[in-house]
């Protein structure tokens, strides 16, 4: 249950002395004339977005959502009716759907912005739906990777200007050990509080992020992003099958769609055959080797960074924090994963690990966490976009 | 104080052993005219509100010395002239332990913020 917060709009030009981080951009539409404030919690992931939004000083959740995080530009020369509304512009899954007729723009690659338009665009629609009304503040704290460099967040601050009335960014892992955690169960006494003693893996398209999570804010040494995650899997696997088929024109939509309903790590299952159109024709390929070996290309990245933040936990909690190593994001649901990563820390040594993934929920843990965040956080803690 | 913190068999033990003695001997240098219940009423109203004074700070002292900490692993002594060997590397920071009681959330994006002004640390990675 998420706690109801106390939040009251105030003026654009009220900035606190002690914001940090205040960039200089002017709202179109001061908050002194909004109506409400709308509090939302953003997971902008490089794939999958997820909105969560409900009004200030209500616990109820009136926006959840989940979007495709890409943008589609109707192509010129769409005859009308085409297109449902006749749009020039298409976002998630409408964009998907209309993929013959769009230029479809990822504004995220790895995590970051890489096509500001597409972003501010992007964004724009996902403030539409925190607010249809367009009159109440937004305040939104939004999602970004373990370590984001600076350039990376101003990036976002500078996407975000005109469109949130008032942003904090903060850490995904982070987001998604608030996001997990039941705050039903607080205080429970078999009941391990992720944010008290955890480590998270968020697997998401463009990074996986692992987070110690121990009852303070985690520094630098506590994080590890890793450039590596859904996307790279899909494209190894794209080259592995044109490597082995290469005439067997599968589009990296395709190929992402095969990784999610075939996806594993661990030692290679064959055969493995699954059924595609190519060409208007049904072809069966055996991708058994194909898919072990990028899956476990990703076990390969994640182990060592997994022990190393192992091995950064004091030894008074180490032993807890191995009961509590929680697989988050997409590539939890590459099969096996928990159980490989947990065997592979057995074989290591390490004392009794329990590796669990965190459930059909896993998209939406990280806003989950974010909008947790944006009930609690304090007035001087919003920083102001400025113009 | 022995109570608040759940320590029963040795709060039992001293209020039958030296509390009672001490009880007894005052009775009889006070000769009747202390409230002897509202005294230890009024010390058990004192432990409370310590206790409860101490859970609260606790955690904001904490992170205070953890920012303390930091800010003093980041100065280094002035060099006299130009090092003829490779510095060495700086000793990683000592892993902390999980806190004792998990701040609110506002706190730990106080933690965030504070981290964020200041310059980086070096990575020992």
């Amino acid at each position: 249950m998420i706690p109801a917060s106390t939040e009251k709009p105030v003026p654009a030009a009220a900035i606190p002395a002690n914001a940090p981080n205040v960039t200089v951009s002017k709202p179109t539409t001061g908050p002194a004339s909004k109506t409400k404030t709308v509090l939302a919690g953003f997971d902008f992931g490089t794939n999958k977005s997820c909105i969560l939004a409900g009004s200030a000083g209500h616990s109820d959740i009136t926006v959840s959502k989940v979007v495709p995080t890409v943008v589609g530009y109707v192509k010129d020369g769409i005859v009308d009716g085409i297109v449902a509304g006749n749009r020039s512009i298409l976002f998630g899954e409408d964009a998907l759907q209309n993929v013959l007729h769009v230029r479809l723009i990822a504004p995220m690659e790895h995590g970051v912005v890489v096509n500001h338009d597409a972003a501010r665009d992007f964004l724009k629609h996902i403030r539409a739906l925190a607010d249809p009304s367009s009159t109440a503040e937004i305040r939104a704290v939004i999602g970004v990777p373990a370590n984001a460099t600076e350039p990376a967040r101003e990036d976002m601050r500078r996407c975000a200007f005109g469109i949130f009335d008032r942003i904090l960014l903060i850490p995904e892992p982070f987001l998604a050990a608030l996001g997990y955690r039941d705050d039903s169960r607080l205080g429970q006494p078999h009941y391990i509080d992720p944010v008290v003693n955890s480590l998270f893996i968020d697997i998401g398209g463009g990074t996986s992020d692992l987070c110690l999570v121990q009852g303070y804010f985690p520094g630098p040494d506590d994080q590890i992003s890793i450039p590596f995650a859904g996307d790279a899997i899909d494209q190894l696997l794209q080259e592995d099958l044109n490597r082995m088929y290469p005439n067997n024109g599968l589009s990296h939509l395709k190929v992402r769609e095969l990784k999610e309903t075939h996806g594993y790590v661990g030692p290679s299952r064959k055969p493995l055959d699954v059924k595609v159109i190519i060409g208007g024709k049904a072809h069966t390929l055996e991708l058994g080797d194909v898919l072990a070996r990028a899956g476990n290309a990703l076990i390969d990245k994640i182990y060592p960074a997994l022990t190393a933040l192992i091995q950064r936990a004091s030894s008074d909690s180490v032993v807890t924090l191995l009961q509590n190593i929680i697989i988050t994001g997409g590539g939890s649901q590459i099969k096996g994963i928990d159980t490989l990563l947990q065997k592979k820390l057995t074989d290591d040594g390490f004392e009794a690990p329990r590796v669990r993934v965190a459930g059909q929920d896993y998209k939406r843990y990280v806003a989950l966490g974010a909008l947790k965040a944006a009930r609690a956080a304090r007035e001087n803690q919003w920083q102001v976009l400025l113009g | 104080m022995l109570r608040v913190t759940g320590r029963d068999d040795e709060a039992n033990a001293l209020e039958h052993g030296e509390l009672a003695v001490a009880l007894s001997t005052a009775r009889i240098d006070a000769d009747g005219e202390v409230d002897e219940a509202a005294l230890l009423a009024q010390e058990s109203d004192r432990v409370a509100t310590a206790s409860v004074l101490a859970d609260l700070v606790a955690p904001l002292l904490a992170e205070r010395l953890r920012a303390e900490i930091a800010s003093l692993a980041l100065r280094t002594p002035n060099a006299a002239a130009a090092p003829t060997a490779a510095p060495d590397p700086p000793p990683p920071s000592p892993p902390r332990g999980p806190a004792e009681a998990v701040p609110a959330i506002a706190d730990l994006i106080d933690g965030m913020l504070t981290q964020q002004k200041k310059p980086p640390a070096p990575r020992t990675r």
